[in-house]
């Protein structure tokens, strides 16, 4: 598959789950790295290339990548670079930094190898939808399938050895992202943000590492990854998450019970501006897509278009807008462009709120 | 009682919660020191925000260096990374200190890669698989348990039938 064929293909971890679902998707990530070469950012560029060229040629081989899609970096434009990494096929380390970096992205978009970005191999799952273990089946068999072809830098004291001692040992990332509309109205998030990272998780935003929480959208994921099994790690993130969506259900019973007519407004007046705005930050999309989901979930908006909503969330970032116009636009720009494509996605679906 | 790490009487006793569980550490007054606990470097998001990084580190030669890549302590303690795999031998005893104010833990427990043998996989399995049998009897969840505990039969027996063989 090519990288055009792919970039023209639904982003599915971010839509295939039921509308309304409180889990967006599940994701696992797992650091490798090559017996024998210096990690990624002290190495030779020519052994770089020559892990490279070996990696993709071993992933092509590869049961779960067949009729993927290989990239070498210098081959991919900053845009599509940009689109990918929207798209959480890519990191953002990747995507603006790499000079030998490499890509193997399987037909069904959801494994991933990143090479030489921190660590020579970074493996991912990502699905849809709360699919923790479905995730963790899929990339230990990828990851046996590499240990066959590939020697990993290991040792039994220490395990699986990466450029940074925050992944040593098994290198495993697991995360979950949740939309928590319930909590965050209820005003009952804080107290769990903070109980989470009490436990020693980590919680971030839609933008993965750094980023704030923007449109009620919450990653949960481990920071510990030595002295704890795979199994233990994700099953702590598993129960935690099961707990939240748990909690998040029972805030939105409240939230109905106690706020009703707040409620309804504040959904119907997202849904108005977003009819009628000319001008629309991508924060300002998100947050008010994000109220239009909520309300949806809730059987409060009756139009016929859950998932249209979660693609115009995908469409609203900076890449996908300007994919979508066909060319490049400054900031301002896009923020105008945003609120015509929004206004005429809406028109197309909508015969008006009853609330 | 003997400290975690070494057979002299643990004198520092610590309790943390650390992923969700409860993590109870007895360590006696040198190895403590050696791994950095105690200097007020020690809460998990201090490590993770770069606070606590350099401070196991505190006093020891920059200039050292890895014979396989020449990345040197200095650079570890700058930029909090590794230059290569033979670095977690050559930074052995001041990595330890690192991953313990990280992760609470200086020994992996999971996975093993197929090309370091299949036994050694097998028995990570089962040391993992019974403490949380333990864990699983702690919260009077049985029926895991005693699921973990016919894991366990099965590990043996192959474990036994690859050694015999």
């Amino acid at each position: 598959m090519t990288l055009n064929e792919l970039l023209a293909k639904p982003c599915a971890w971010f839509i295939d789950h039921d509308p309304g679902e409180i889990a967006i998707s599940s994701r696992i990530r797992l650091a490798r790295n090559v017996e024998g070469i210096p990690f990624p950012q002290h190495a030779e560029p020519e052994s770089l290339l020559r892990l490279r060229g070996q990696a993709l040629q071993v992933l092509r081989e590869n049961d779960h990548f067949l009729g993927g899609t290989f990239l070498e970096m210098e081959d991919v434009s900053s845009e599509q670079r940009a689109l990918l990494h929207e798209r959480s096929l890519m990191s953002k380390e990747l995507a603006v930094e790499s000079q030998h970096g490499g890509l193997a992205v399987s037909k069904d978009l959801q494994d991933v190898v990143m090479v030489n970005e921190e660590d020579h191999l970074r493996l991912q799952v990502m699905r849809s939808g709360f699919s923790l273990q479905e995730v963790w089946d899929e990339i230990s068999a990828v990851d046996d399938d590499l240990s066959e072809e590939v020697e990993f830098a290991y040792s039994n004291r220490f395990g699986y050895l990466t450029c940074c001692p925050t992944n040593t040992g098994t290198g495993l990332r697991a995360g979950v992202m949740l939309h928590l509309p319930g909590l965050v109205l209820m005003d009952e998030i804080r107290p769990v943000i903070k109980g989470l990272g009490k436990m020693g998780l980590a919680v971030r935003g839609l933008g993965g590492e750094g980023s704030d929480a923007d449109g009620f959208y919450y990653q949960i994921s481990n920071q510990i990854t030595l002295g704890e099994s795979e199994d233990q790690i994700v099953e702590t993130i598993h129960d935690v998450v099961e707990e939240l969506i748990q909690h998040e259900r029972n805030a939105r019973l409240r939230l109905e019970e106690s706020k009703s007519t707040w409620l309804r407004d504040r959904v119907g007046r997202a849904y108005g501006i977003l009819q009628n705005a000319h001008v629309l930050p991508s924060k300002e999309a998100l947050d008010l897509l994000s109220m239009i989901r909520l309300g949806l979930a809730m059987g409060l908006l009756r139009i016929d278009g859950a998932h249209e909503i979660e693609q115009l969330m995908v469409d609203s970032r900076p890449a996908h807008l300007q994919k979508i116009a066909k060319k490049a636009l400054s900031p301002d720009e896009r923020d105008i462009f945003r609120a015509e494509w929004v206004r005429s996605k809406l028109a197309d679906l909508t015969k008006g709120p009853t609330l | 009682m003997k400290c975690d790490q070494c057979d002299n009487v643990a004198s520092v006793h610590l309790t943390q919660v650390v992923n969700g569980k409860m993590k109870k550490l007895h360590l006696c007054e040198s190895c403590s020191s050696e791994l950095g606990v105690g200097q007020g470097g020690f809460s998990v998001s201090d490590i993770l925000l770069g606070k606590g990084v350099a401070k196991p580190l505190a006093g020891v030669p920059g200039n050292r260096a890895c014979p396989e890549c020449g990345w040197t302590l200095r650079k570890l303690r700058k930029k909090g990374r590794l230059g290569c795999s033979g670095c977690y031998e050559a930074f052995e005893k001041e990595l330890k200190g690192i991953l313990y104010s990280i992760h609470h833990a200086t020994e992996h427990k999971g996975r093993v890669p197929k090309s370091h043998g299949e036994s050694l996989s097998i028995r990570n399995r089962l040391d993992d698989l019974k403490s949380r049998i333990s864990e699983a009897v702690a919260d009077e969840k049985y029926e895991q348990a005693a699921k973990f505990r016919d894991e366990v039969q099965q590990l043996q027996d192959s474990l036994d039938s690859e050694e015999s063989s």
